[in-house]
């Protein structure tokens, strides 16, 4: 019943030998047998910890005793040699030397090694310096030439909202270009210098690969069809729906590897694959981007590369770039943990490759919604089209989701195809076709009366035809096609779908003048230089806003302390009081979850800039030049906090319970 | 200030200990209690409705103190009525330790005004970083307002600890009590009674609170060695040798306490950061040294004299180490401040407070640390 030897000898020899324990003293004998152990179990405990240190302790005062003895020799065979120098060199001095001279001695060779020492660190500390300068400089320049670029790309964007002569408008088009083109070489330096410190951190999120190909793909469209070559995407079934990577960096790629193949391709047209296969708890993507270009000699490989340069210098002359671009993709890549390969002919073309280990996404569900997989493999469709990439493209695609595909590449051919080969459910129709175009292929489809004509979708370069169109053709889409509209299209046609098809995303007009009413604010405009004030202004006059201006911070609470306002564009750097400092102020007055709401303004793109700001109370962030799609977003979310329940939720905090209660 | 403390067993129910709060409406309730019982909605609703305008404030234990006396797996309640003093309540949670020090920042942005005189934490004492969390604060508490308070805690389970705000309590809460107006003095004290032993440690592998390795080998290995048969009730017997660390930058010396390990990854899970090169020593203390400690920190709130309501926070590892003789430390407070104040509190997972004379508060592990309350 109880467990320590002492107590059971106590119990003996008060109770008697066999005599039982009174049931009433039973609790407090347990608990006195509790104690007994659990002193005795501490005794021990220390008594081994204590004996463990001490011995840990002795074995180290033994290592430090040999260590001295060691150090006692190394001085003796010291002293030999110095005695040994002094005779060499026939030296009077008395042999019997002291240790203070050997100690002399030795501190000569101590300061000797401190010297170089400190020479290292003064080199370190001068080569660390320059770095910084070389950051600085850059970033400050990027602030200095991204300030008059604000200017020029906003006021020509207000300009071609203008009416124009078509001479005008092709004058603010070129600024517009330039200053884009401008822009972009900015950043890629940018980009590369901070590559090159390596101050480039990739981010992990979960984002949809299919969308982010898909919009690259966009980016080039109009430059492919006005230099009339065909840019396809072939992807893969087994493409997850959403994988975590980096999103922008990976777009950054692409934009990069697509650009160079529409810029050096006159003829045929450009490919971009992705594929994947399973790896781990993740996935293998491999992306190819493929075009029948003027190709690169394969010497030139190992240049591609480098950075500032391209294949040769004449290259430059006639395409324009800065040649940092392929440098600036390898290192993306390789900092996603992959490579990039190339494959090359002259005048045949040229394929980049490259492949990265990512996760995916599981957990998290793709914001455009996957279309039901119905079963196509009965369905037999024709594809005619000119053009072999596009018709490889089409017949892979299709293939992929089980239809058999026949592909021919001239209207004769299809119509001898359609009247003579197997019946088909499905015909793909490329409008630009030399000689019959698809529209009069479709025309002559309809015309016979053999057999049955199936649905018909007609593909075009450039936007919509007329609506006469509609009376050969069940569906018309805009090239390069995307797979998931591909498919949902051929549901439609196919009348196997009950929901609607994916609309292919619309453009914006420029200026949208009924914003601000859909939008009311009251805006306050911070910023100290006085064309980058105007550009803003009249941008939120566009819109519709008839917004206040202050010239720096300090303007800036005055105005604040006259008349309330919901939202307040605040200039970083400005004279006086800094934007920065000005939030401060603003929020010390006024707490985060109440207006104004407060969106900074900046030419330093950096990731310190943006969380200062958010630290300083500011609530979103637009990076100069401010463009005015930019602008529109920022001012739609500010709209929207100010009117949302729990504005708290809108920025960094999730949950907050407040409760207050006062008396007295 | 009208204070009523009530205790709830399992076996006997809800019993009130000291009543007094004269037909005053209390602003706020501390309810400390084990675990299990708070996580049964019928103990929380049962006190919402025995004080219906109060904020109740909840946070699991590794025992509670009523009075001098020390309980496992009960509720003790407080319910005080502040006749001059305004009270405010925030909460906030995290779902990481990393968002420790912005929490604590946040709190204390939303409670910083005219006549703040001293801000009372009850934090989630798993999964938030303590020495971020007081960070956060003291960067933003406007200087000369005080803060003091302490982590849950869960028994010697160390599975998950819980705190609430006028609600079911639960994992990751941050609740924050502050305290405005001229007529309440507050001091605090705070104690170990630990002493180093054994040679020096550097720390060669450790990230935020997780500690890997010492001199380059396994802590764990070394603490097992250590432990002995007591190893096998790792980790609570790992609380009988904290470390004293030295950080490498020289700042003060502070205690730290395990709260997990984890056999797979052979690491060490501590209530407050580990920074790498720092050098740790273990740590042990016999009962009276223990006691004594309570007592030194009794005696540093002494500067408040005639205290009406004093709450004990004292560590999980000084219980496992004193056992039975744990209500020695509440007796010795008692004896040292006197039979006139109302005695709350709970054995914690860290203690909150500014460490001797100093202002910014900061964490402490293996403490009893005392904050007395007196309205005037």
């Amino acid at each position: 019943m109880f467990r320590h030897r002492l107590l059971l000898r106590q119990l003996r020899k008060h109770l008697g030998p066999a005599a039982p324990v009174p049931p009433e003293l039973t609790a407090l004998l347990s608990q006195v047998d509790e104690a007994y152990e659990q002193f005795d179990g501490d005794r021990r405990l220390y008594e081994h910890a204590m004996q463990l240190g001490s011995a840990e302790l002795m074995a180290a005062n033994e290592r430090l005793e040999r260590q001295n003895e060691h150090n006692l020799a190394v001085l003796d065979k010291l002293r030999a040699s110095v005695r040994a120098l002094r005779r060499d060199e026939g030296s009077a001095a008395p042999a019997d030397d002291n240790l203070l001279e050997l100690t002399g001695v030795l501190d000569d060779l101590i300061r000797q090694r401190q010297a170089a020492e400190a020479a290292l660190h003064a080199a370190k500390d001068a080569a660390e310096a320059a770095n910084q300068a070389k950051s600085d400089f850059l970033a400050n320049m990027s602030h200095e030439i991204r300030t008059p670029m604000n200017a020029i790309i906003g006021m020509s964007s207000l300009l071609l909202d203008l009416p124009l002569t078509a001479e005008q408008r092709e004058c603010i088009d070129t600024i517009r270009g330039s200053g884009d083109a401008l822009l972009d070489i900015i950043n890629d330096i940018l980009d590369f210098s901070k590559i090159e410190s390596g101050k480039l951190d990739l981010e992990a999120h979960a984002f949809e690969v299919r969308l982010c190909v898909e919009q690259v793909l966009d980016l080039f469209a109009t430059r492919a069809a006005e230099k009339g070559i065909e840019l396809g995407l072939y992807c893969d079934a087994s493409v997850p729906d959403m994988i975590v990577s980096d999103n922008t960096r990976l777009r950054q790629v692409l934009v990069n590897l697509v650009g160079n193949a529409v810029k050096f391709t006159e003829h045929g047209g450009i490919t971009v694959s992705v594929s994947s296969e399973p790896v781990g708890e993740g996935c293998r993507l491999r992306f190819v981007v493929e075009d029948s270009g003027i190709g690169i000699p394969a010497d030139r490989f190992d240049r591609l590369f480098k950075s500032f340069s391209q294949v040769d210098s004449s290259t430059t002359r006639r395409y324009g770039g800065t040649g940092l671009g392929l440098a600036i993709s390898w290192k993306l890549v390789e900092l996603m943990g992959g490579t990039i390969d190339v494959a090359s002919e002259v005048g045949r073309g040229t394929s980049f490759s490259f492949v990265i280990n990512v996760p995916t996404a599981l957990s998290e569900k793709p914001v455009s919604p996957a279309p039901v997989m119905v079963d196509l493999r009965t369905c037999h469709a024709l594809v005619v089209d000119d053009n072999s990439v596009n018709r490889r493209i089409l017949e892979r695609q299709l293939a992929n989701w089980g239809i058999a595909v026949t592909c021919v590449a001239d209207g004769p051919a299809a119509l001898a195809q359609f009247s003579r080969g197997p019946a088909f459910e499905l015909i793909l129709l490329d409008f630009n076709m030399p000689g019959m175009d698809g529209l009069a292929v479709a025309a002559a489809l309809r015309g016979q009366t053999e057999r049955k004509t199936p649905p018909i979708i007609l593909l075009t370069s450039r936007g919509g035809l007329d609506k006469s169109v509609g009376a050969y053709v069940a569906a018309q889409m805009t090239k390069p096609v995307k797979p998931r509209e591909l498919y949902s299209t051929i549901l439609q046609v196919l009348n196997l779908n009950h929901s609607a098809p994916v609309e292919p995303a619309k453009l914006v007009s420029l200026f949208d003048r009924d914003f601000a009413r859909r939008h009311p604010l009251r805006v306050l405009v911070a910023e100290d230089n006085a064309v980058n004030r105007k550009v803003v202004l009249l941008m939120l006059e566009r819109l519709g806003y008839r917004a206040d201006s202050a010239a720096n911070g300090l303007e800036a609470l005055q105005s604040l302390a006259r008349q309330p306002y919901d939202l307040v564009l605040m200039d970083m750097q400005m004279p006086v009081v800094d934007g920065l400092e000005a939030t401060r102020r603003i929020r010390a007055i006024v707490s985060l979850e109440l207006p104004p709401y407060i969106l900074a303004l900046t030419a330093n793109a950096r990731k310190e800039d943006y969380n200062a700001c958010i630290d300083a109370g500011m609530h979103d962030f637009l990076s100069k030049p401010v463009r005015i799609d930019d602008l529109m977003i920022g001012l739609a979310r500010g709209h929207a906090w100010i009117h949302s329940e729990n504005r708290e939720a809108v920025r960094i905090w999730p949950e907050l319970v407040p409760g207050e209660r006062s008396s007295g | 200030m009208k204070i009523e403390q009530r205790l709830f067993s399992p076996a006997l129910g809800w019993q009130t200990r000291k009543g007094g709060l004269d037909g005053l409406a209390p602003q706020l309730v501390l309810l400390f209690g084990g675990r299990h019982l708070l996580e049964n909605a019928q103990h929380m609703a049962d006190v919402r409705k025995t004080y219906p305008k109060a904020h109740v404030v909840a946070a699991s234990t590794a025992g509670e103190i009523t009075d001098t006396e020390v309980t496992d797996d009960q509720l003790t309640t407080i319910a005080v009525a502040f006749e001059k003093t305004k009270v405010v309540c925030l909460a906030t949670s995290v779902e990481s330790a990393s968002e420790s020090f912005t929490a604590g920042r946040t709190l204390a942005q939303k409670l910083a005004g005219p006549g703040l005189v001293h801000v009372f934490v009850v934090s989630d004492g798993a999964r938030v970083n303590g020495t971020e969390l007081a960070r956060g604060f003291n960067e933003t508490l406007p200087p000369g307002v005080i803060l003091t308070g302490g982590l849950a805690g869960d028994g010697s389970r160390f599975e998950k600890t819980l705190v609430g705000l006028d609600e079911a309590p639960v994992v990751g809460r941050i609740v924050a009590v502050a305290f405005y107006g001229s007529h309440l003095r507050t001091a605090f004290g705070s104690s170990g009674g630990w002493t180093p032993f054994g040679p020096e440690r550097v720390v060669t592998r450790a990230e935020g609170n997780v500690l890997l390795s010492l001199d380059g080998q396994s802590a764990l290995q070394l603490y097992k060695t250590y432990l002995g048969d007591h190893a096998t009730q790792l980790p609570a017997s790992a609380l009988r040798f904290p470390l004293a660390l030295t950080p490498a930058d020289g700042s003060n010396t502070v205690v730290r306490t395990i709260l997990s390990i984890d056999e797979k990854a052979e690491s060490m899970t501590f209530a407050g950061d580990i920074p790498l090169g720092g050098r740790v020593r273990f740590m042990r203390a016999s009962y009276e040294d223990l006691i004594d400690g309570a007592a030194r920190a009794a005696t540093q709130t002494q500067k408040l004299a005639a205290p009406q309501l004093v709450i004990c926070i004292s560590c999980v590892g000084r219980h496992i180490v004193l056992g039975q003789r744990t209500e020695e430390e509440t007796e010795i407070v008692r004896e040292t401040l006197g039979p006139g104040a109302v005695l709350t509190g709970f054995y914690s997972y860290g203690e909150l407070a500014p460490a001797d004379n100093a202002t910014a508060c900061q964490l402490h592990n293996q403490t009893m640390t005392i904050t007395s309350l007196r309205e005037d």
